[in-house]
């Protein structure tokens, strides 16, 4: 799917939204040549005493492995980067696009958080009303109609 | 290689426009896509006073959006050799926007936001809002005053 867009951010949280987003961010690089950056945010829950944040180190260890292995299975042979970042998910996205000067961003519109069918993602919004640079929202697919015509085997599409 | 093959662009009158249809013209272009293009024309108030019997197929308010929009394609599209359709709809914008892609079996939209209606930078349009809530297709968001194309 070429779209005139090199350096392309595409957040993801592991649902299969932002999947099939990642799938289609993929197609899109591999068609001109660019590079893929793949954030994963994980949430930091700031508690209201007054404590500090607290992240789990395992969070971030099994959230790099789900990464590494999601790459593994998706982006072979894509020029590629990897991203980790702690805090609040729609906040770090758009750092995230700023340093590495992104130009495109691809985007499921709804995660794991509910409401799915009514609202689009609160992070997607926040994204799309922030963004410097145009931003590709995938709406959660059909199966039928996904654009990819599969979710789960994602190199057999690509021709 | 997949590709994108029906590409819908809905174009407002404002000074988003070129930039959006430049875009689309690109995507249609690496992509060999079919390009649509659409504007979407707010129905008058006094819809009401034309003839209720629809002796013409485009009726007198989407007349001058259809030539408006032929200008805008001849400035932006046709030199650049690409073929594409010119489409007018009235109503409300969203529900236009989301009925033509679902009748020209579109496979991605693309449309440019600007908040005109509210803080302009925080604020995506409500009509951007609406078409990403109900589309099926992906759909490609564009800001005013973004840098061109490469």
């Amino acid at each position: 799917m070429p779209l005139p867009f090199r350096r392309i951010l595409c957040p993801i949280d592991f649902s299969d939204n932002s999947l099939d987003a990642l799938d289609i961010a993929a197609s899109i690089v591999r068609g001109n040549a660019g590079v893929l950056f793949v954030l994963h945010v994980v949430p930091m829950a700031i508690p209201p005493t007054g404590m500090p944040p607290y992240v789990s180190i395992y969070d971030e260890e099994a959230a790099k492995q789900r990464l590494n292995e999601i790459a593994g299975q998706r982006l072979a042979g894509l020029k590629h980067e990897l991203l980790i970042q702690l805090g609040e998910p729609a906040r770090r996205i758009v750092d995230c696009m700023k340093a590495k000067a992104a130009d495109l961003v691809v985007t499921g519109t709804h995660g794991r958080r509910g409401m799915s069918h009514v609202l689009l993602g609160s992070v997607a919004e926040f994204v799309v009303r922030r963004a410097a640079c145009p931003v590709l929202v995938i709406r959660q697919a059909h199966k039928e109609k996904n654009p990819l015509g599969h979710t789960t085997a994602p190199q057999s599409g690509h021709g | 290689m997949n590709r994108f093959k029906n590409i819908l662009c809905a174009v407002d009158f404002d000074e988003s426009a070129p930039m959006v249809l430049n875009f689309a013209r690109e995507i249609a272009i690496q992509n060999n896509a079919a390009l649509s293009v659409l504007h979407v024309a707010p129905l008058p108030l006094n819809a009401t006073e034309f003839s209720p019997i629809p002796l013409d197929p485009y009726p007198v308010w989407e007349k001058a959006a259809r030539a408006q929009l032929e200008k805008l394609a001849a400035v932006h599209l046709e030199e650049r050799g690409v073929t594409y359709k010119i489409e007018t709809r009235s109503g409300e914008a969203a529900q236009g926007i989301l009925a033509y892609a679902r009748e020209m079996n579109a496979d991605l939209i693309v449309l440019a936001t600007h908040g005109r209606k509210g803080l302009a930078h925080l604020v995506i349009g409500s009509v951007t809002e609406r078409v990403i809530r109900g589309a099926e297709q992906p759909v490609l968001v564009m800001r005013p005053n973004q840098p061109a194309v490469h």
